[in-house]
């Protein structure tokens, strides 16, 4: 037990560190002139919080979705089309993505729920490309080119998601809220009844548990988080493409994911933080970084089959329900 | 004799070119224990996945204390009282017993599905009735194992608490000694006999010497077709199923 108990002390202790240098990363990264870095930290948390949303989904709840990045698309074509109607309040047009998304899920979610294991991959998929498509054939949002958002969004207070810190507080603290709210979830009784559906959903059944109501809630709140880093990902680049919707996106998501660690709490931002730090360094490196990515990930994958968060010892995360 | 609890009324359900339940009408008193036998491929496995709403029956009416549930899917049958086990035990491997035990009993609560509150690992709100459930069948000693590491008399037993949750009024036993021992046979129908002082049960199984035991009343099943029906004593002397089914046992 004592080991134990030291053990999450240290926990707490690497978590307060780890706190105190994401906040005071924008001073840091101005400090030393690095502005990149701190560009490159905000996109690792927006799409962590992402990729936390499809842990949820697919780690958690056994939902294997591949059409994740549609979401994001739906949430940051939100944001392109009510800017260009001349709205311009960020917290406002972030609201509004995740509410459109989590619409667009519960849609996408009542047909593709209906279907289990590779028919549902599929009906993903196909959903995931058919937002791709429709992202490709609106021309008044650019087509193919994309949209470039016409000003950085407002956030009040005299500030714009153009103020890199500014932008970048609201962002972490949006990705820490979302991650303290998912870790409560998986941990109440709405979340174990999901961890035990993915176990065994005929008993859950025959429980008298509404399996297929427990499945769609945990889908449409997972587009809808997905909706939101999409929407924020569109102020981050001042930019969106159609590309982000695309299923290889979706997959790249699932590979980041597989990467950190499905069904672990931190899986989703592991994935995400190495794969794009790895790729940062290595482009940095050579031009042909894919390569070395590829060989990395292999490794990785054939050390760790579980995911690089199986390594991190068991007081220090949590799987099992109860 | 009282009003019937439980009722089917011609149930038939169709795989392609076979008639898996063919017309199918059983009645279940308060109770009682109804056994369904049958040879292999007769329709019992079928039947009770009708009845419990895992397969949908292509026509037909069932009816549990006035309510109809061939409509409801399966979640909502538990509601109005029915439950039932897996002829292959089905519970909660990778977790321990209290855990299946927790799950059980929280569907039964208020807000089962609540995200409000954290659930804890030792829940005092879900405790005292999953030990009621793991002493009723006798699991109280394994709450801490591994659900999947269970012996298999084990397993079962904890499939049978796992449907007790709910408080049924008709309970669904699908080969509920299956791959059992002689002891552990032995206390699986001590535990059913117990259960019949509170709910109705439909037993199909495929130990003649507990069958007979234990029914009160005997259905006999081919083909997916009720070929018989009546007190053990009488199914035992029916010409018609000895031909059929007992007889065939005996010379194999």
């Amino acid at each position: 037990m004592d080991t134990d108990s030291a053990k999450s002390v240290a926990s707490i202790w690497i978590g307060c560190v780890l706190l105190g240098f994401l906040v005071g990363l924008p001073w840091l990264t101005n400090l030393l002139d690095a502005h990149y870095y701190l560009d490159l930290v905000r996109r690792t948390l927006i799409l962590s919080i992402a990729a936390s949303s499809l842990n949820l989904l697919v780690g958690y709840g056994g939902m294997v979705a591949l059409g994740h990045a549609g979401f994001m698309g739906v949430g940051a074509y939100t944001v392109a089309a009510l800017t260009h109607a001349g709205f311009n309040s960020g917290w406002w047009l972030f609201g509004t993505a995740t509410v459109v998304s989590a619409f667009f899920a519960a849609v996408i979610g009542a047909i593709a729920l209906r279907t289990r294991a590779v028919h549902f991959i599929m009906l993903t998929l196909a959903c995931g490309q058919l937002l791709y498509y429709v992202g490709v054939s609106l021309r008044i949002y650019g087509s193919d080119d994309g949209y470039n958002l016409p000003a950085p969004l407002d956030l009040g207070f005299g500030l714009t998601t153009g103020d890199n810190a500014a932008f970048y507080w609201l962002v972490l603290g949006a990705a820490l809220a979302i991650f303290a709210a998912i870790f409560h979830l998986i941990d109440s009784r709405f979340g174990i009844a999901l961890r035990a559906v993915k176990d065994n959903e005929v008993r859950m059944t025959a429980l008298g548990y509404p399996v297929q109501k427990i499945r769609l809630r945990t889908f449409i709140l997972a587009g809808a988080l997905a909706g939101l880093s999409g929407a924020f990902l569109i102020a981050h680049n001042n930019f969106v493409t159609p590309g982000v919707m695309h299923w290889t996106q979706s997959a790249n998501f699932i590979a980041m994911l597989v990467l950190g660690g499905l069904g672990y709490r931190w899986g989703g931002v592991v994935g995400v933080v190495v794969w794009l730090f790895l790729e940062e360094f290595l482009r940095q490196i050579t031009t042909h970084w894919h390569w070395p990515l590829g060989l990395i990930l292999i490794a990785i994958v054939l050390i760790a089959p579980r995911g690089l968060c199986s390594l991190i010892p068991s007081t220090l995360r949590s799987r099992n329900h109860g | 004799m009282a009003e019937a609890l439980f009722r089917t009324q011609g149930l038939q359900k169709r795989f392609n070119a076979l008639l898996a339940t063919d017309n199918v009408g059983i009645d279940v008193h308060p109770k009682e224990i109804h056994a369904l036998i049958g040879p292999n491929g007769a329709g019992k496995s079928t039947l009770v996945n009708l009845i419990s709403g895992h397969l949908v029956p292509d026509s037909g009416t069932i009816e549990l204390a006035g309510v109809r549930l061939d409509r409801l899917p399966p979640h909502e049958r538990v509601k109005a009282g029915l439950s039932r086990c897996f002829q292959v035990s089905s519970i909660f491997r990778g977790v321990s017993v209290l855990q299946n035990l927790y799950l059980a009993v929280q569907a039964n609560t208020d807000r089962p599905l609540t995200a409000w509150e954290r659930r804890k690992v030792r829940d005092a709100k879900l405790a005292g009735r999953a030990h009621e459930l793991a002493e009723r069948v006798g699991l109280e000693r394994n709450l801490t194992a591994l659900a999947g590491e269970l012996p298999h008399g084990a397993q079962r037993q904890l499939d049978v608490a796992l449907a007790l949750a709910s408080n049924p009024k008709l309970l669904l036993l699908d080969e509920p000694m299956a791959g059992m021992g002689p002891d552990e046979s032995e206390r699986m129908s001590h535990l059913i006999e117990e259960l019949a002082s509170s709910m109705a049960i439909v037993l199909i199984e495929h130990d003649m010497e507990a069958v007979f035991r234990l029914a009160d009343r005997v259905s006999v099943l081919v083909n997916g077709k009720v070929l018989a029906s009546g007190s053990p004593a009488s199914i035992r002397e029916d010409a018609l199923v000895r031909a059929v089914y007992l007889g065939t046992e005996e010379s194999a």
